[in-house]
């Protein structure tokens, strides 16, 4: 049976995910997630997957590439998403390897400059597009800029 | 009467925020039980709880919005999941910034993104501020609920299906 397309969503707990979850909000494709920490209860993701965290740990990144590889063969997703942390290094690695759609949003938390993990994949052009929430830091890096996740604004506060 | 709820925040990143907890228990509201607290404390090393509440270290991404909810005061670390539940449900928040030299975090984006706040009931605390006593008639006057309004922006939101699905 032919199954539905589905978009793999890579983020972090937190912030991250907040980001993600805004930005994926009009996608109508399953969408099934990939953490580090799974504290959601209610949700749209069909399915999460938790995956090692590390920031600089190159043998828990090495590792997250097999799993990383794993999940991928499971989901076998159409296009793939981040807005980070580290823990989608190995995703975007592996979207160039299999010529899998990788859409980065570089986190709203990193203000006048891109944040680690997305230095590291602009550096090695690991992404199909590559967003950051920031027009002075997008301009700076030579990414796209379309806006914030949310809005930063007064939002009707009294 | 129902206790005006003072909720604390220090996210889910594993770099402890002590210098926040310590602000709270020296604060003498926290030892009034005319208040409730919640303190989701992460990986902060607690020794003394509240005169009238819990410390959890982690819980629910939907426990954590209720509590946001039926908050009166959110003391928060500026952490951008944060900021986006506490611009949602339009709280008044006192936003302590995580900074390395505290070693609060590898680094100071919290700063950079305190930075870019404007809105008016939210105040940040500076690394070289005092944190300001908390005033129980101004808690119970924010004891409000009101109805979150929705704060994503569609318009990225509709950029990214485009480059996801088209």
């Amino acid at each position: 049976m032919k199954r539905n397309p589905t978009v793999l969503v890579i983020a972090s707990s937190g912030g991250h995910l907040t980001q993600a979850m805004c930005a994926v909000s009009t996608v109508e494709l399953e969408l099934v997630l990939v953490t580090n920490k799974n504290m959601l209860e209610d949700s749209p993701f069909a399915r999460i997957h938790t995956i090692r965290d590390t920031q600089t740990g190159v043998l828990i990144h090495g590792l997250n590439v097999f799993s990383a590889a794993r999940l991928m063969l499971k989901e076998k997703p159409s296009a793939m998403f981040s807005t980070g942390g580290p823990i989608c290094l190995p995703f975007a690695l592996l979207g160039k390897l299999t010529g899998t759609r990788f859409v980065y949003l570089d986190t709203m938390s990193r203000v006048t400059e891109l944040s680690n993990s997305g230095k590291f994949i602009k550096k090695f052009g690991l992404f199909d597009s590559f967003l950051c929430q920031w027009q002075q830091t997008a301009e700076k890096y030579g990414a796209e800029y379309h806006g914030q996740a949310f809005d930063l604004g007064d939002n009707g506060y009294q | 009467m129902v206790k005006p709820l003072i909720l604390v925040t220090m996210g889910t990143n594993e770099y402890p925020f002590t210098r926040l907890y310590n602000f709270i228990k020296s604060d003498p509201l926290f030892f009034d039980d005319r208040c409730e607290w919640f303190v989701q404390s992460g990986s902060c090393k607690t020794d003394v709880a509240p005169a009238c509440g819990v410390i959890e270290t982690l819980i629910p991404r939907s426990d954590m919005e209720d509590l946001v909810r039926r908050s009166a005061l959110v003391i928060s670390h500026c952490g951008i999941g944060s900021l986006n539940l506490m611009l949602k449900h339009r709280k008044r928040v006192i936003f302590v910034p995580r900074v390395a030299a505290h070693q609060e975090f590898s680094d100071d984006h919290q700063l950079q993104i305190a930075a870019e706040i404007k809105n008016r009931r939210m105040q940040v605390i500076h690394p070289q501020d005092e944190f300001p006593r908390l005033q129980y008639d101004q808690i119970l006057e924010d004891n409000v609920l009101s109805e979150p309004v929705d704060i994503t922006n569609y318009d990225l939101a509709r950029i990214i299906n485009l480059k996801l699905t088209g």
